[in-house]
């Protein structure tokens, strides 16, 4: 019996409630704001700065923030705006790889996992267990140091520790997709499995992982620079923001402005990262209609 | 008259837009009757039930109209003083049995809780007086059940639990939303027979919300017909359900597959069900009614017949 | 058409389907009724081949449907369904024409091409009380009876034999369930179909079905054809069903 509430809603789309939801969160905006100028800084950064992130002046070492130098320099001349701007491509071209990898590998495996069900799901499910039985920082450090350390097989490392979630995640969906009647429905037309999962499954499946991912791209980022911070990510010269501070927090007491902006940075595109996640939770989360 | 509803008109708001959903409804319950309110959806019927309790949704915006209950208009009363009447002089039973009832809580302290709060007893009175209302709704093995959880019970002893705790007070009116629909037909029958028990001995006014007129017939004494918010015929339920004036309740009757010839297709109400937002400003019922014209533009005057019956057309004599 | 010998489903201790036989001839409208938890559902999923019987057979035109644990469903879409609840039977991420063309892709290609036709679809569309523009849009921009067409024409759109009716007017207002009824009727009527017809409501059964089957607790307690069980019902748990019916009408 639907009830008059109920049938208001059925003249709107799921994806206008969610626009009008989304409009009216202003944390979520700010969030994006934020994240949308990181893009930016990091797609245009040798237009917003004449500096070479990587040339060496010695002249001009460890001088703080001017007009010359917005963010000041580190300890061989180099301007740390410029480096700051070149490293918001690397921690954000690679942390939105390694989380889009492992979203969608994590996904199909946990589509499979909870559609097959039984001996199938049962195995790959307690690989899952085992991967997520480690703290992922320390799962992540002990691969990175196994493999070398290096930003690609820090990469790496990541994506492979963030796997699991998104097997859980999208098996756990696909267990309550599975049993909705236009599942049921498609299986009793004859068509395959595969068509199944590809067509109704993953695209009912899909929102939740969004949010994940919206999530995880923010602690991946964390990640890149804990990596880098450890010596176990990107190697100096490469101006990531982790390792910037690897090399920079000892000279935190004369010169702070070395350590401080990197970190600032990996603050404020991590909170963007979360703020907009926790916005397009609310918006596409059936649940919460009122 | 225990409950008089008079000019109730009540819209909700939300993202999706503003819809009025009950306009200008008047209905009242006397004392020791049952009276069925019967619609589809859309029609309001249960939103006019949780109204009176207060139980409505934050974006619902009373527009007119007074509750009066013993005198005073529930509508204008504090949270404090509507929360004193729930229970304990107008109880609620829904639809759900398990939303009502605490899934972690044994059902004879669940009972024994509400029946503290009406009534000044001791912890082990209460449970005593637990154990005595699960025999009065025909539980058989009260003081088993007692110490069961609600997840043990099957649907049927679960709603039975919930009239028990509606019942606890006892209340002078019982509000109840639809309790059968869930049921199985053959416990349903049960249940109903066990509501007609309860309003004779704690002389307990219902007022009874459903889509089934064979359950109001078989219950009721008198109904109102409900669609698109209005109350479009009122009576007796015998007058209602064999005498029917209103197309609707007409179309309604003929729409059920009881008693009718299987080589004849059912006589239907075209169209689908009221939406809300389309609010016609003539005769509600403008759309489907199989006998409008230009007059049913303009809002419908009330004829009667005879003393209790009542309906609001312009087709009728 | 249909024949159904000594079907059994058991799930752990719980026995859903106890020895169920019945048989269903070519045209015929065969009701199941029964109460929650009669199997009246596990034994249309079975047939349908939505779960594994435990033993027992089930036979379509003389072919066996589920032979060693597998569903040999016939490739021709002969047999098809129409379940309870129009809004999640329905793909809401699909468009109208994509949910009611999804059963073609197991039909061969002739006949997939033909059937996409805009006109044959516009036809179909016709057919179930809905109109060509209709094709383009999402379910939730339509009502549960509307929704519960489109779910019926999905249905036909493989020209079925046999269509099994897993309660396809218990989520509807009654008004509605009218109109719904009397399509199925027309429809069969017209495409020479053959019904299971699986429900609660009794006189929904009374007036769709030629035969019915009681079920209870699983086991099938009482067949006979609709007039004979109504007016004179052998078992005494069919009995008590009758008599719990809240009848507006005094029982002719």
């Amino acid at each position: 019996m639907e009830t008059p509430l109920q049938q208001q809603v059925v003249q709107i789309s799921p994806s206008r409630i969610g626009w009008l939801r989304f409009r009216k969160n202003p944390m979520t905006l700010i969030g994006a704001i934020v994240l949308v100028i990181f893009i930016l800084a990091a797609i245009f950064a040798p237009f917003l700065t004449s500096y070479d992130p990587d040339k060496v002046q010695m002249a001009e070492r460890l001088a703080g923030p001017s007009a010359a130098h917005w963010f000041g320099t580190d300890e061989v001349g180099r301007d740390i705006f410029a480096r700051i701007l070149y490293g918001a491509r690397l921690s954000l071209g690679m942390g939105i790889s390694v989380v889009v990898i492992a979203g969608v590998l994590g996904t199909c495996i946990g589509a499979v996992a909870g559609f097959y069900g039984k001996a199938l799901g049962q195995t790959i499910m307690r690989i899952m267990d085992i991967m997520l039985a480690f703290p992922s920082l320390v799962l992540a450090m002990a691969l990175t140091a196994s493999l070398g350390a290096n930003l690609f097989n820090a990469m790496l490392a990541i994506a492979i520790v963030k796997i699991p979630v998104y097997v859980r995640l999208a098996r756990s969906e696909t267990l309550v997709v599975k049993e909705k009647l236009f599942v049921k429905a498609s299986i009793s037309f004859g068509l395959s499995k595969f068509w199944i999962i590809m067509r109704h499954v993953i695209p009912n499946v899909i929102a939740p992982i969004i949010i994940q991912v919206t999530i995880d791209l923010g602690d991946a980022i964390l990640l890149i620079a804990t990596l880098g911070f450890l010596g176990l990510g990107a190697q100096p010269p490469t101006p990531e923001w982790g390792s910037m501070i690897n090399t920079g927090w000892q000279y935190f007491m004369d010169q702070w402005w070395y350590p401080t902006f990197p970190g600032c940075a990996i603050f404020l595109a991590t909170l963007s990262f979360n703020l907009l996640g926790d916005g397009l939770r609310d918006m596409l989360d059936p649940k919460s209609i009122r | 008259m225990l409950l008089d509803v008079t000019e109730l008109s009540i819209s909700f708001k939300s993202i999706y837009g503003y819809a009025k959903i009950l306009d200008n409804i008047s209905l009242n319950i006397n004392k020791g009757e049952i009276v069925g309110i019967v619609g589809e959806s859309g029609s309001g019927k249960s939103v006019t039930a949780l109204s009176i309790l207060g139980l409505l949704a934050n974006n619902a915006s009373v527009d007119g109209g007074s509750i009066m209950y013993a005198g005073k208009d529930l509508l204008t009363m504090r949270e404090k003083e509507i929360q004193n009447l729930r229970g304990k002089e107008i109880g609620m039973v829904f639809q759900e049995p398990m939303t009502a009832l605490n899934p972690t809580m044994k059902i004879g302290k669940q009972l024994a809780n509400v029946i503290r709060k009406h009534r000044d007893v001791s912890r082990q009175e209460a449970l005593a007086l637990a154990v005595e209302s699960l025999r009065d709704v025909q539980i058989p093995d009260p003081e088993t059940v007692a110490n069961k959880y609600p997840f043990q019970l099957s649907g049927g002893m679960r709603q039975r639990v919930v009239i028990a705790l509606a019942m606890s007070a006892p209340p002078k009116l019982l509000i109840a939303d639809e309790p059968t629909t869930a049921l199985d037909v053959t416990v349903q029958d049960e249940i109903l027979k066990l509501m007609k028990k309860l309003t004779v001995e704690k002389k307990t006014s219902i007022l009874f919300i459903t889509h089934d007129l064979g359950v109001v017939s078989k219950l009721c004494d008198r109904v109102y017909v409900m669609y698109g918010g209005k109350i479009v015929e009122s009576g007796l339920t015998k007058e209602v359900l064999y005498q029917s004036k209103h197309p609707y309740t007409k179309g309604l009757i003929e729409s059920i597959p009881e008693n009718k010839a299987k080589e004849q297709p059912l006589k239907v109400i075209e169209g689908e069900a009221f939406n809300p937002k389309k609010r016609p400003a003539g005769c509600i019922f403008y759309d489907r009614c199989p006998l409008h014209s230009d007059k049913c533009k303009t809002a419908p005057p009330i004829a009667h017949f005879g003393e209790t019956h009542w309906t609001s057309c312009w087709e009728v004599d | 058409m249909l024949e159904v010998n000594n079907l059994v489903k058991a799930f752990d201790k719980v026995v859903a389907a106890d020895h169920v036989s019945f048989r269903i001839p070519k045209g015929e409208t065969y009701g199941l009724v029964g109460e929650s938890g009669s199997g009246k559902s596990t034994i249309g999923n079975m047939i349908i081949g939505l779960l594994e019987p435990t033993s027992g057979e089930i036979i379509l035109d003389g072919k066996n449907l589920w032979l060693k644990s597998r569903y040999e469903r016939p490739k021709d879409g002969k047999i098809q369904v129409v379940f309870q609840d129009p809004q999640s039977s329905l793909d809401a991420r699909m468009t109208i024409k994509q949910i009611v063309t999804e059963p073609l892709r197991a039909l061969p290609r002739e006949e997939r091409k033909e059937k996409s036709q805009r006109g044959f679809l516009a036809q179909l569309m016709k057919t179930v009380g809905l109109s060509e523009d209709h094709l383009d849009r999402s379910p939730h921009e339509f009502s549960g009876g509307q929704r519960q067409r489109i779910a019926i024409a999905r249905a036909i759109i493989s020209d079925p034999e046999f269509i099994i009716l897993d309660e396809p007017t218990s989520a509807l207002d009654v008004s509605v369930q009218a109109q719904i009824l009397n399509l199925l009727k027309t429809l069969q009527r017209e495409r020479q179909l053959t019904y299971l017809f699986i429900s609660h409501d009794m006189s929904v059964i009374q007036y769709m079905c030629d035969r019915v089957g009681v079920l209870y607790h699983g086991k099938l307690v009482e067949e006979a054809d609709t007039e004979s069980l109504f007016a004179s019902p052998k078992e005494a748990y069919t009995k008590r069903l009758l008599e719990s019916l809240p009848r507006l009408f005094e029982r002719v």
